[in-house]
C-alpha cells in the first residue's frame, strides 16, 4: 500500500509539478501567488471530489468527463494568454485547473481506502514520500530549465509549453472518445516495444510533452495543429502590439 | 458549447472514422481482480466496454495502450468506449491496485460471439 | 546555481557514464550512495529499505545497523539485512559489517576521497561477498557530486564465483540542509538506474543528528516498469 500510494502520488503529482515550473520559468510569479494557487488548487480538488456524485449523472452519465474535458481546454487557453500576455490571473488558472484535474484522482483513492488505521498509516508516508521525490525533481527541473532560459532564451520554454499545453488537448480528445462523443480513428503507429508509457522514463515523456506509444491519427493531428497554433500565438501576437504601439 | 469547439475535427473524422454499431462488452471488477482478465473483441469496430464494480472501494480503469482513464465508482457500473482498433493486445490495469488488477483487450479479425447485449 | 557548474557536472557525470557500461553486479544494485566523510566518535543507528518493483513481483530489502568511529579517519558498522521475496516471505537473509575509511582531510585536494570495506555473509546458505571500493565527492559550488565505484567478489558453495563491479553516483543540490535534491545513478549487471531524490539532515544538541534519504529509481536499461525505491534513516549520536 505505501509503494502504491507513493507511485499513485508521483504520478499524479507530475503533470502538475511539470506545468508548474514550465509556467514559473517563463515568467516568474511570486511565493505567495503560487501558494495561493496551490491552496486554491487543493482546495477545488476537493470540492471536484465532493461533487463528482452530483456531476456524474448529468449529461447521461458523462457529466464527469465534460467536466474533465472543460478543464483541459481551459489549461490550454490560460498556458498561451500566460505565455503572451504573463498575466497572474491566467497563471492561477492554469495551476488550479491542472490541479483539480489530476489531484482528484489521487484524493479519491485516499478517501476510498482511508478506511483501516494500518491502510491509513502507509498512505500517509507514501503520499508524503511522494511529495518530497517530486519536490526534489522540481527543484531539479527548475534549475535546468532557468539554464536552458539564461543559455537559449525563452524559444525552447515556449515549445515545451506549446507541446505540454496541446498534450492536454488529446486528453480531451481522448475523454470525448472514452464517452463517444466524437469518432476515434485506428492507431498510427506502436512505439511500445521502444517505450512504453507504462515505464518510468515513458511516464516523465508523457508528462512533459504528452508522450503516446500508440497515438490515433485525429490526437496527432490535433497536438500537431494546436503546437503551431500555440507558438504562433506567442509569436505574432506580441509583435503586433509592439507594432500598435510604435 | 463543447461540441461546437471539437466540430473542425468532425469533419476530419468523418472521411477516416469507422462508425459501425458498437456492442457491450461486460467486465466486472470483484475483489481488486478484473473478471474476464483477458476479453477478446472484433478489429476495426467501436466497442462499448461496461464495467461493473462489485467491490466497495473505488478503483481507476487505467490503459495506456487504449488511452482511457476513468474511475470506477463503487457498486456501480461504468461504460467507456473504446476502438477502432487494429488486432494486438491492449493492456489495462487498475491504479489503485496495480499489483492485482491486471487485464487485457485482445483484438482480432474475427467476429466472436463475446457481445453480451 | 551558475550554468558553467552545471555544465561542468554534466560533463563529469556524462564521463562517469562510460564506467557503468563495465559495471556488473547482480541482485539488487540500488542501495545508498556511501559520502567519503568520518567524524571522530561519531556512533549512528541506522535504517535503511529498498523496493524493487518489476512486472513479476516486489521484493522488499531491510537492514539495520549499528557502527562507530574506531578512530579518527576510520568507521566500522555492522548491518542485519531481511529481505522478503515474491513469495511474501520475510527473513533475515545475511550479516554484513562495513568499513568506511575517510582517505583525506575534507577540501585538501581537488576532491575528497574515501574508501569502502565491505564483508557480507547470508544467514542460510553458503555465501560470501567481499566489497572494497573508492568514494570520490567533490563541490561543485552549492551543488555536489559524490561517486561510488566498488568491486566485489562472491564466492560459496551455494553460489556461484564472481567478480562483479558496481557505479554509483550522486549530484545533489544543497538548497536547505533538510531538503538536498538529487539526481541518483547506479549502474551494475545489466542494470542501469536513474532518478531523482532527496537528502536531509537535522541536527539536535551537541554531535546528534538525524539524516533521512529517500530515492526513487527507474531502470532505464530495458522498456518496462521496473523501479526502485529507497528510503535511509540514520541517527548520529
Amino acid at each position: 500500500m505505501l509503494i502504491t500510494s507513493l507511485v499513485m502520488s508521483l504520478n499524479q503529482l507530475l503533470p502538475v509539478a511539470i506545468l508548474l515550473i514550465l509556467l514559473q520559468v517563463v515568467a516568474k510569479q511570486s511565493l505567495m501567488k503560487l501558494l495561493g494557487g496551490l491552496i486554491l488548487g487543493i482546495g477545488l480538488s476537493f470540492l471536484f471530489v465532493k461533487s463528482a456524485p452530483l456531476m456524474s449523472p448529468l449529461f447521461d452519465y458523462q457529466g464527469l468527463e465534460y467536466a474533465q474535458i472543460g478543464l483541459c481546454i481551459l489549461i490550454f487557453i490560460s498556458a498561451l494568454y500566460y505565455a503572451i500576455k504573463q498575466a497572474t490571473a491566467a497563471f492561477m488558472i492554469a495551476i488550479i485547473s491542472v490541479m483539480t484535474l489530476y489531484l482528484s484522482h489521487y484524493i479519491i483513492y485516499l478517501i476510498g481506502f482511508w478506511q483501516s488505521n494500518e491502510a491509513a498509516q502507509s498512505l500517509f508516508i507514501g503520499t508524503f514520500l511522494g511529495l518530497g521525490i517530486c519536490s526534489s525533481f522540481s527543484v531539479l527541473l527548475y534549475f535546468l530549465l532557468s539554464a536552458i532560459k539564461q543559455r537559449f532564451g525563452l524559444t525552447p520554454l515556449l515549445v515545451l509549453l506549446a507541446l505540454n499545453s496541446a498534450a492536454k488537448l488529446v486528453v480531451a480528445l481522448d475523454l470525448a472518445s472514452q464517452i463517444d462523443l466524437i469518432a476515434t480513428t485506428v492507431t498510427v503507429w506502436d512505439l511500445r516495444d521502444i517505450l512504453t508509457e507504462n515505464s518510468e522514463f515513458g511516464r516523465v515523456l508523457r508528462a512533459l510533452i504528452g508522450y503516446e506509444a500508440t497515438p490515433n491519427l485525429t490526437s496527432l493531428l490535433s497536438y500537431v495543429l494546436s503546437s503551431v497554433l500555440f507558438l504562433s500565438a506567442c509569436y505574432f501576437i506580441p509583435k503586433s502590439i509592439t507594432k500598435e504601439k510604435s | 458549447m463543447i461540441k461546437q469547439l471539437i466540430r473542425p475535427y468532425l469533419y476530419c473524422c468523418v472521411f477516416l472514422s469507422f462508425n459501425a454499431a458498437s456492442k457491450d462488452y461486460r467486465i466486472v471488477l470483484k475483489d481488486h481482480l478484473f473478471y474476464p482478465a483477458e476479453i477478446v473483441v472484433p478489429a476495426n469496430k467501436k466497442v462499448r466496454l461496461l464495467i461493473e464494480n462489485q467491490d466497495s472501494t473505488p478503483e481507476e480503469f487505467d490503459s495506456f495502450d487504449l488511452n482511457r482513464e476513468k474511475v470506477l465508482y463503487p457498486k456501480r457500473k461504468s461504460v467507456i468506449y473504446i476502438g477502432p482498433l487494429i488486432p494486438g493486445r491492449y493492456e489495462f490495469f487498475g491504479e489503485f491496485s496495480p499489483n492485482t488488477a491486471r487485464g487485457a483487450v485482445i483484438v482480432t479479425e474475427k467476429e466472436r460471439s463475446n457481445a453480451n447485449n | 546555481m551558475k550554468a558553467i557548474n552545471l555544465f561542468a557536472a554534466t560533463v563529469l557525470i556524462g564521463f562517469c557514464l562510460l564506467i557503468p557500461k563495465l559495471a556488473y553486479a547482480d541482485g539488487i544494485v540500488v542501495d545508498k550512495v556511501y559520502h567519503p566523510y568520518v567524524l571522530p566518535f561519531e556512533r549512528e543507528l541506522e535504517w535503511r529499505l529498498v523496493s524493487h518493483q518489476t512486472d513479476s513481483g516486489n521484493i522488499l530489502a531491510q537492514r539495520i545497523g549499528l557502527g562507530g568511529a574506531i578512530n579518527d579517519t576510520m568507521a566500522l558498522e555492522g548491518y542485519l539485512v531481511g529481505e522478503r521475496d515474491d513469495n511474501g516471505d520475510f527473513g533475515l537473509q545475511a550479516y554484513e559489517l562495513e568499513l568506511r575509511w575517510q582517505l583525506i582531510e575534507q577540501g585538501r585536494l581537488w576532491a575528497d576521497w574515501g574508501a569502502l570495506f565491505e564483508f557480507e555473509k547470508q544467514h542460510d546458505a553458503d555465501a560470501y561477498e567481499a566489497t572494497s571500493g573508492f568514494v570520490i565527492e567533490k563541490e561543485f559550488g552549492r551543488a555536489s557530486l559524490t561517486m561510488n565505484a566498488f568491486l566485489v567478489y562472491e564466492w560459496g558453495q551455494d553460489i556461484e564465483n564472481e567478480w562483479e563491479t558496481e557505479f554509483r553516483a550522486q549530484y545533489r543540490y544543497r538548497y536547505l540542509s533538510a531538503f538536498q535534491p538529487s539526481i541518483e545513478l547506479y549502474a551494475g549487471e545489466d542494470f542501469i538506474g536513474i532518478g531523482p531524490g532527496f537528502i536531509g539532515l537535522y541536527r539536535f544538541e551537541g554531535q546528534k543528528q538525524l539524516k533521512w534519504e529517500a530515492g526513487f529509481i527507474s531502470e532505464i536499461s530495458q522498456s518496462e516498469k521496473n523501479h526502485s525505491f529507497r528510503l535511509a534513516l540514520e541517527f548520529e549520536f
